[in-house]
């Protein structure tokens, strides 16, 4: 199986061999060979041993993009394997002049502090959301007029979700 | 008074609520969750040996529904109730009303609750006992012009603070006048939320203290001791965000002084039960008082494990009447702990609060190591509260020690499926500033707006091992989640799936 992976900005091209005699596979990562002894000891957390030495490496996946939990890092990943769902990137809304205000979590709307067609300087307050307990403002990221309200206070949102739009 | 409690209802949520309720168990008393429809599914609802639905998921249609707590209390026959903390733990009428239907309210009477619960109440005791206090208005705030007139006679930079708060909820810094008009809004409205009531009180802001806080215990035959203080100085948003004990600055003499003083306030508005008063220390260890909490705080296990005393079987002894069974030459603190709270929150992302399903979880333990924790693999965390997972405790000889044994216990921990904080914890026990104890309320601010962290991922280049075993982990995670898909539920040995898969590429190749 070859896999095209970028890990931290670099691209990396990785082969797999699996070698049925032990829990074994065979490697060839960009043109170098190695071996290494993967165990999956539940989903998700796997144990490597490559040439004695032992990681402990987890799969993240999280709402935001599946990582790879090594240590102390949290790596983003990309892999390109033309059978695989997660190499679809994440194709983002066309920024055409408009801007959306989005909600960065889910939350309740506490507060809407501008009303369509308003003219707003930036890093003005647009909008209050609350999530446990904590009520975050959401500012303008720059100057504009706002040309929709997409909620109502009280609406839940989940992240994701156009609150407003400025343009 | 004096009677054996027989049965606990536990009138909150999450890691608390399991904390009382192993208490009860301990103590072979019964135990009665409630819960909202968000925590069916939760540990409180599992571990306790009834439990009851309150209502809806919003606190104020479930856990703050005090009639219906005490309704569900009577008809379950509880004898008594612990409010742990937050909702209707510091609510003098709801222990009212516990005290008027004949059911224990584990903690301080109402009236003494009445005295110090309202921080402006508080503040005025607090007078009447000649502690030293941070100037201020005594009473709430009526209305824009009135905080405007209060903080120019106190002067700028004030706090705005909600008198029933607690946790940083309503509670705003302003420097200026021009910012006190959104601030007093926002405060106002975030405490009426929290905790039912929009009052907020104004205070002079002291630059850069030490918050310091000396937790108390007093029983109904005017018994009060103190149990040594906790430094609670790594805050975020007047949030604690590590608590440890004791204090690295504080001496046997500052200690006694703080700690008779706590007892004093205490004795003042006849308190009983646990109780934590907070003084905020400057810079030359002047202390001054700053608020009293009526209740179990949730970093009470650092005292516990330098004490070597269990503070829920002790409140609950407490309320049955017994006596303390120590006097104060008996508490001796003994090595040092430190608690890391483990929040659902980002600190990649201006600390967001990331609810949602964990999909993994590893527990850290070993010596030295207690987690207090309210969650499991595939709980899935709401948004309707308090985004604390868990709290982590690591205990040692030494304050040095306890650093390390928490560090290593972070390396062990996972939470798989939503952001936590636990880089952070990583970051600050790393940081010369708290690894000396040069801390106050101001550090983490300080730290956060430092130096960045290392962008989330990013490799050290100098170990190229680590990332080769992140690339061929890559490309495994790939392979096992395409051919194999390993089912979260079933509990079929995973390993057979990595085995099957390799079987397969063999067969293919």
């Amino acid at each position: 199986m070859n896999y095209n992976i970028e890990l931290d900005g670099r691209k990396h091209r990785l082969s797999i061999q699996p070698n049925a005699e032990m829990n074994g596979y065979r490697f060839q990562l960009d043109g170098q060979s190695c071996s290494a002894d993967a165990q999956l000891l539940q989903p998700n957390v796997l144990s490597l041993l490559i040439e004695g030495k032992s990681f402990r490496i987890l799969f993240d996946p999280r709402p935001g993009g599946a990582a790879i939990v090594l240590g102390e890092r949290r790596i983003p990943y990309r892999i390109d394997d033309p059978r695989s769902l997660r190499s679809r990137a994440n194709v983002d809304a066309n920024d055409t002049g408009a801007r959306s205000i989005i909600a960065s979590m889910p939350g309740r709307i506490v507060r809407i502090l501008v009303q369509a067609g308003d003219h707003i300087e930036a890093q003005q307050g647009l909008i209050v959301v609350e999530a446990m307990k904590m009520q975050n403002e959401l500012k303008a990221p720059r100057a504009g007029t706002v040309t929709r309200v997409a909620v109502e206070v009280g609406a839940t949102v989940q992240a994701g979700k156009v609150l407003m739009v400025i343009e | 008074m004096n009677k054996k409690i027989t049965k606990i209802l536990i009138a909150n949520r999450g890691e608390i609520a399991l904390r009382v309720i192993r208490a009860c168990r301990e103590l072979g008393i019964a135990s009665v969750a409630v819960y909202s429809d968000a925590d069916r599914a939760s540990l409180q609802v599992v571990h306790a040996d009834e439990a009851y639905r309150l209502g809806p998921a919003p606190a104020t249609e479930s856990y703050l529904r005090g009639d219906l707590i005490l309704e569900i209390a009577q008809r379950c026959g509880a004898d008594a109730i612990h409010p742990g903390y937050g909702f209707l733990s510091e609510n003098a009428d709801f222990a009212a009303a516990c005290e008027a239907a004949g059911i224990r309210f584990i903690g301080p009477s109402a009236d003494a609750m009445r005295m110090l619960g309202s921080k402006t109440r508080a503040r005025q005791t607090a007078d009447a006992a000649l502690l030293p206090r941070v100037p201020g208005s005594v009473r709430a705030l009526e209305s824009l012009a009135d905080a405007k007139e209060v903080a120019r006679q106190v002067g700028y930079p004030v706090m705005l603070k909600a008198a029933a708060g607690g946790g940083g909820k309503g509670m705003r810094a302003v420097r200026s006048e021009a910012e006190l008009s959104e601030a007093f809004e926002n405060a106002r409205s975030e405490a009426e939320r929290a905790f039912g009531s929009g009052d907020v009180y104004i205070e002079k802001l002291i630059e850069n203290p030490r918050h310091i806080e000396v937790q108390i215990l007093a029983d109904h035959h005017g018994h009060c001791v103190y149990l040594g203080e906790r430094e609670c100085s790594v805050q975020r948003r007047h949030q604690k965000v590590i608590e440890e004990a004791p204090s690295a600055v504080l001496d046997e003499k500052l200690r006694a002084r703080m700690g008779q003083t706590a007892v004093r306030l205490a004795q003042a508005a006849n308190y009983t039960n646990a109780g934590t008063v907070e003084f905020l220390v400057d810079a030359d260890r002047n202390f001054y008082f700053l608020e009293m909490n009526t209740r179990l705080q949730v970093e009470h296990p650092v005292t516990e494990l330098v004490t070597g005393l269990d503070l829920v079987h002790l409140q609950i002894q407490i309320a049955e009447g017994q006596q303390l069974p120590f006097a104060q030459q008996d508490i001796h603190l003994r090595g040092h702990a430190i608690e890391c709270r483990i929040y659902a929150e980002d600190p990649e992302n201006n600390f967001f609060p990331s609810p949602g399903k964990i999909t993994r979880l590893l527990h850290a333990s070993g010596p030295g190591i207690r987690e207090d924790c309210g969650i499991y693999e595939g709980w899935t965390v709401p948004l309707d509260y308090d985004p604390i997972l868990s709290k982590l405790i690591a205990y040692a000889p030494t304050r040095a020690m306890a650093i390390e044994r928490m560090l290593r216990a972070l390396g062990e921990y996972h939470v798989g499926g939503i952001a936590t904080n636990v880089n952070l914890f990583r970051r600050i026990l790393r940081d010369e500033g708290f690894r000396t104890a040069n801390i106050d309320t101001g550090y983490l601010e300080r730290l956060l707006a430092g130096t960045p962290p290392r962008r989330e991922g990013e490799l050290d280049s100098a170990d190229p091992e680590e990332d080769t075993a992140a690339v061929i982990a890559a490309g495994l995670f790939e392979q096992s989640n395409f051919s194999a898909p390993v089912s979260e539920e079933a509990n079929c040995a995973p390993v057979s799936a990595w085995k099957a898969a390799a079987r397969r590429e063999a067969l293919l190749s």
